[in-house]
């Protein structure tokens, strides 16, 4: 009943009081629309104009007294277009207590006793204010007083008094729920919890408050924390130019909209205790985990996720309602119809990772299956079953779905024969077999132009017009002499440093017939269709030596971004590989630590079949997704991490 | 509204019309280059920058104002209100622990 109350009430009892009632929204009445504005409600509007020929634009700046109400219209490619107004500090308690009484919902057991609650608030609010002060641009953009001057700056104060007043209620929510809050983990797919108007997730904050906590209890963090300060330090002399702006779009929330002292400051803290937070709950939570409830909630999550997506598609209203009550990265897909032609990603900011999502929940399933050796689902377990495997079909995520069939060949492999010999071949063969026959039927390019595509790709973004060109119009590139385009002295500057490197190795490897990293590069994204995007994220890479070897701080792509001049500076164009964004965060040394992390806790789980096919499949997937960019999958990646406390071979 | 208008203007001896100006379609304000230019708000939020005692009492007599103070009410009044909520939460957790 308080969940319908929270959907409903914020966008009727702003209304206008007013006798005469607002007129239908057609193509004469835009002008009306456009001089009486912030007098009639959302919920007035939508009495009048039920049928969905219009769309909704959201006016994230408007002022207290317009929140909820009709801000405007346009007439957008023939399309009507209305703007709801809704405010940065309103929106910062309507969403907050909507998931507060969400999170209610999880079941209660008894009290586990959390210390530290407090002095965790002061600091989370603390960082919270960082933030605000380290993103001005964002802010500035989604409200119209927002300033950082503290003398009469109610919205300030009053985010202050939001963040303490969410915090505090949370902190005492937690402790009756600690332990169950790991089966819920596949419900923030369906509910990101990303505030519309701010860069910032209620889970985000929520795990970093508990990753306070748990810096405060535990003295490995504590130690871990000392040994992580050099890099925060790092990470901030390495700024040269301060970035005010970056539009984090579809990945709002869990990234930085600026490179400066603080933004880096907020942003490399706030990333480690957020992880703190959840490896402490995995901690004292995940060996009572009851793996049969996870399966169903994993399976209704997918299914959540279809039916809103689906819903969301029906009408404009609820696309928004969904939207803002949900808590999404961007407003949900507003048409069946797929994303030129190849993919469909309902409420999800990207097919791809809401593709992975449900191949993973089908093979948790088939795996549950295989290791509790019992094949029968209840009828709504079928039913979720089958809307996962339509999700799947309607996202289009080719690659998971082809290492799902693989994966579960592999497992059937490992758990059923037993012969060493045979099972060591089997699954060689199969490692060997499908990589081979995919590399057959998918990459249509010879090995020499598959080799230099990358290094193609990589100079049609760079801003290298000077080139000459020869009487057939042809530019060294087209020629195939890269090398000679890196050597010009006006190319120091246009070129990356990445792309340069990339080059010397093709240039000198090839002459001396040795293999290089370019080729293999290159070879491999070919045929996994990411030529072009891995191509982009070379031509714009541009690290200097410090900041290859450790990177420029978790979750702050701008430097990235704008740090280098090239054609791919307009648009969110992300690197579509997860390793690569890893590298972006934390250089060299952060991929080392992370490839010796996944061997380690691999090589530890080498007698546990299940653990290594959940973790491959996620492996395999993100190298070529962008996946680990949003908090639902990085989390759900965390959690699969620790899954040998659940699946445990024998028992 | 002479006051109002004192305050965010400035002084001065003329005494408009304004309703004159308003009903005027071809009515010019013409730059006073000894008058600094102040910047003016409506409730919407938009900006206006005049260049003259006229424009600026013109404006004001409209309602534009040279800050947020306006606005800000809102922001006001629903700071008092979390304020008000957060005693209350701090008051019921002591209330608790002396329970306990």
């Amino acid at each position: 009943m308080l969940i319908v109350i929270l959907i409903i009430a914020p966008w009727t009892i702003n209304n206008s009081g007013s006798l005469n009632i607002i007129s239908k929204i057609e193509n004469n009445s835009i002008g009306n629309y456009q001089s009486t504005t912030c007098t009639y409600s959302f919920f007035e509007f939508l009495v009048q104009n039920p049928e969905n020929n219009y769309l909704i634009n959201i006016d994230k700046s408007a002022t207290i007294d317009c929140f909820s109400k009709i801000n405007g219209a346009d007439k957008i490619n023939e399309i009507p277009v209305v703007y709801v107004g809704t405010n940065l500090n309103l929106d910062f308690i309507i969403q907050a207590i909507f998931w507060l009484v969400l999170f209610s919902l999880i079941p209660k057991h008894k009290k586990y006793n959390l210390e530290f609650k407090n002095i965790s608030i002061f600091i989370s609010i603390i960082l919270i204010l960082i933030h605000f002060s380290s993103e001005k641009a964002f802010y500035s953009f989604n409200s119209k007083i927002f300033s950082t001057d503290w003398q009469n700056n109610y919205l300030l104060y009053s985010i202050i008094l939001t963040c303490f007043i969410i915090l505090k209620i949370l902190s005492d929510m937690v402790e009756r729920r600690i332990k169950n809050i790991l089966y819920f983990i596949p419900f923030i797919f369906v509910v990101s919890g990303t505030f519309n108007s701010s860069n910032l997730n209620i889970i985000y904050l929520f795990l970093m408050f508990i990753g306070i906590i748990a810096l405060f209890k535990y003295l490995g963090n504590k130690l871990f924390f000392v040994l992580y300060l050099p890099f925060v330090y790092f990470w901030i002399s390495s700024i040269e130019n301060n970035i005010a702006f970056f539009d984090v779009d579809k990945i709002k929330g869990f990234t930085s909209s600026a490179y400066n002292l603080n933004s880096v400051f907020f942003w490399s803290y706030s990333f480690l205790f957020f992880m703190f937070g959840f490896l402490f709950i995995c901690n004292i939570s995940i060996n009572e985990i009851d793996i049969i409830k996870l399966r169903l909630n994993f399976l209704l999550s997918g299914s959540l996720v279809v039916l809103f997506s689906v819903i969301s598609a029906l009408h404009p209203a609820i696309n928004f309602l969904t939207y803002y009550y949900l808590g999404l990265n961007k407003t949900a897909s507003k048409t069946f119809e797929s994303v030129e032609g190849n993919a469909w990603r309902g409420i999800s900011p990207s097919a791809e990772s809401i593709g992975e999502f449900y191949a993973f929940v089908i093979l948790l399933t088939i795996v549950i299956a295989i290791y509790k050796k019992n094949y029968s689902l209840s009828v709504y377990e079928v039913c979720f079953l089958l809307i996962n495997c339509f999700g799947l079909y309607k996202s289009n995520n080719f690659a998971a779905l082809i290492s799902l069939i693989v994966f579960t060949f592999l497992l059937f492999l490992l758990v059923n024969v037993t012969n060493k010999k045979i099972k060591f071949l089997s699954i060689f063969s199969v490692l060997i077999f499908f990589p081979i026959v995919y590399f057959l039927f998918f990459n249509t390019y010879s090995l020499e132009e598959s080799s230099r595509k990358l290094l193609k790709e990589s100079f049609a973004v760079s801003n290298i017009e000077y080139l000459s060109t020869n009487q057939f119009g042809q530019t060294p590139i087209d020629e195939n002499r890269f090398y000679e385009v890196i050597l010009s002295e006006e190319s120091d500057e246009k070129i990356s440093t990445s792309l340069n490197y990339l080059v010397s190795q093709y240039h000198f490897s090839k002459r001396n017939s040795f293999p290089n990293i370019t080729t293999l590069i290159s070879s491999v994204a070919s045929p996994i269709n990411r030529s072009e995007k891995w191509g982009v994220f070379f031509g714009k890479y541009n690290p200097s030596f410090s900041t290859l070897l450790i990177g420029t701080g978790p979750n702050n792509i701008v430097d990235y971004y704008f740090g280098h001049d090239s054609k791919a500076n307009y648009g969110l164009i992300l690197p579509h590989s997860s390793v690569l964004s890893l590298m972006i965060f934390f250089g060299l040394f952060g991929i080392s630590v992370f490839l010796l992390w996944c061997s380690y806790k691999l090589i530890s789980n080498r007698h546990n079949p299940y653990y290594f096919v959940l973790v491959f499949f996620f492996l395999i997937n993100l190298l070529k997704s962008d996946s680990l960019l949003y908090i639902n999958s990085f989390l759900l990646f965390i959690f699969i991490f620790n899954v040998n406390h659940v699946l445990k071979p024998g028992e | 509204m002479q006051e109002k208008t004192e305050v965010i203007c400035g002084e001065s001896d003329l005494r408009p019309n304004f309703e004159e100006i308003g009903n005027n379609p071809n009515f010019v304000f013409e730059n006073d280059p000894n008058f600094e230019t102040i910047r003016l708000f409506d409730i919407e939020g938009n900006v206006v920058n005049v260049n003259s005692w006229l424009e600026c009492a013109n404006y004001v007599n409209g309602g534009w104002v040279t800050n947020f103070t306006n606005l800000i009410n809102y922001e006001k009044n629903l700071f008092y209100v979390l304020a008000i909520t957060s005693i209350f939460l701090i008051a019921s957790n002591i209330y608790a622990k002396i329970k306990d």
